[in-house]
């Protein structure tokens, strides 16, 4: 019969060696799931606190998702996270950067990145899903489809009416101002 | 930037600027990680425990109500099942201390290790007395109250190792837990009907001394109703 203490270091061994494949996949999945945030939320900080919550989850589950596809996982997570925190939207908005910083490049990112969030914060929450997951995430029609649990035919056409909206989206002036 | 094909779409996705983001240093992510974890393996301890009360050898008192669905657990949940854990560490011959879902919330039980009746067969005499049942509970008490005041997250780990990793439950196991509803039911009406006393539940949050009382009070119960001979046939779990 095995011992408590035997069966007490087999898993601090084994809690071992999964903190560090999670260290590991954090390093290589955190700049794509940071990004696929930041174009979900338009928000910087919003985007931080999602990834945050995202691995979070991930790590509570790690033991089961580190054998089959943990970034798979997040990713299901993420969008489901950001579905969440739609109905939560805080009103305040968190920024660590200084907005007058001089210099012509970083004005250009500054537009650049504005032009972008500032689209897609016009689209609809499950539009953004697609287009997020479609054309960032690199997923096909039939696996955005099987990740957001609705039909391929829905997945088409709102991707099509998404495009159609970033297009008109373009000849008119932001109303709301872009967000960060 | 203009956007007017899937491509150009595309493009703009991946190469547009983005801010300076910052993620959580990994470490932090995997403590609040070892919380989240330890906060849903309250909720599932709820079910998997149901489903062991009849499963193990020997399962003793049944107590009354609704099986609940996998929530969230309270901080007093998760120090019932960091307790329960750390009892069950401790290893005390004979007894197995569960968590099982009550009525207005979780709450702990102690399952003394005795024969478990065949269906169909007259309810066996206990090998335990009352008394030895008392004194059984009470070693585990006092092994708690030495051991286990100071319960670690870890503690809770290594019974789900034991136990396997139920964060579900199929629909077999929830037409049985159903079934077994209904086997209470009648199991309570005959403990009534030769005058045994059903322990009330405490509230929930009630005080850690509170449902130590009460999971001794079942274990009383369950005792005098082997004794008065009230059938114990519940139903079988699937898993089994």
């Amino acid at each position: 019969m095995v011992g408590t203490s035997d069966r007490r270091a087999k898993a601090a061994g084994m809690a071992q060696i999964g903190d560090e494949a999670f260290t590991a996949f954090v390093s290589a999945a955190e700049p794509r799931l940071l990004r696929a945030a930041w174009l979900l939320t338009g928000d910087a900080g919003r985007a931080e606190e999602l990834v945050q919550d995202t691995l979070v989850r991930t790590y509570a589950v790690w033991h089961r998702v580190s054998a089959r596809d943990p970034y798979a996982y997040a990713r299901r997570t993420l969008i489901n996270a950001r579905t969440d925190s739609w109905r939560r939207r805080r009103k305040e908005r968190l920024t660590g950067e200084v907005p007058d910083r001089p210099g012509p490049d970083h004005v250009e990112r500054v537009v650049q990145r504005s032009e972008i969030a500032a689209a897609l914060q016009r689209l609809r929450p499950r539009e953004r899903q697609i287009v997020v997951l479609r054309y960032y995430l690199d997923r096909s029609e039939q696996e955005t489809a099987d990740e957001l649990g609705i039909s391929l035919g829905t997945v088409k056409s709102t991707a099509s009416r998404a495009l159609a909206r970033l297009r008109a989206a373009q000849d008119t002036p932001d109303q709301e101002g872009a967000p960060r | 930037m203009r956007i007017s094909t899937e491509d150009e779409l595309r493009a703009a996705l991946h190469e547009s600027p983005a801010p300076d983001l910052r993620g959580l240093a990994v470490g932090e992510v995997m403590r609040r990680g070892r919380r989240r974890r330890l906060a849903r393996r309250g909720a599932a301890a709820s079910a998997l425990v149901a489903l062991l009360v009849l499963g193990v050898a020997g399962a003793g008192a049944l107590t009354g109500g609704q099986h609940r669905s996998a929530v969230p657990a309270s901080d007093h949940e998760q120090q019932l099942v960091a307790w329960t854990a750390c009892l069950n560490s401790q290893e005390v011959p004979g007894v197995l201390a569960v968590i099982v879902p009550g009525n207005h919330g979780p709450e702990v039980q102690f399952l003394g290790d005795r024969p478990a009746p065949q269906v169909g067969q007259p309810a066996p005499r206990p090998t335990l007395s009352d008394d030895d049942v008392r004194r059984i509970a009470a070693n585990v008490w006092q092994a708690a109250l030495e051991q286990c005041t100071a319960a670690e997250p870890g503690l809770v780990d290594e019974v789900q190792a034991r136990w396997g990793d139920v964060t579900t439950v199929p629909a077999a196991n929830k037409r049985w837990m159903a079934s077994v509803d209904h086997y209470k039911a009648d199991y309570h009406a005959c403990l009534r009907a030769h005058g045994v006393v059903i322990p009330a539940e405490p509230p929930t949050g009630a005080p850690i001394e509170d449902q130590k009382a009460y999971a001794e009070q079942h274990v009383v119960m369950y005792t005098q109703g082997v004794k008065a001979g009230c059938p114990y046939n519940p139903p079988t779990a699937p898993n089994e």
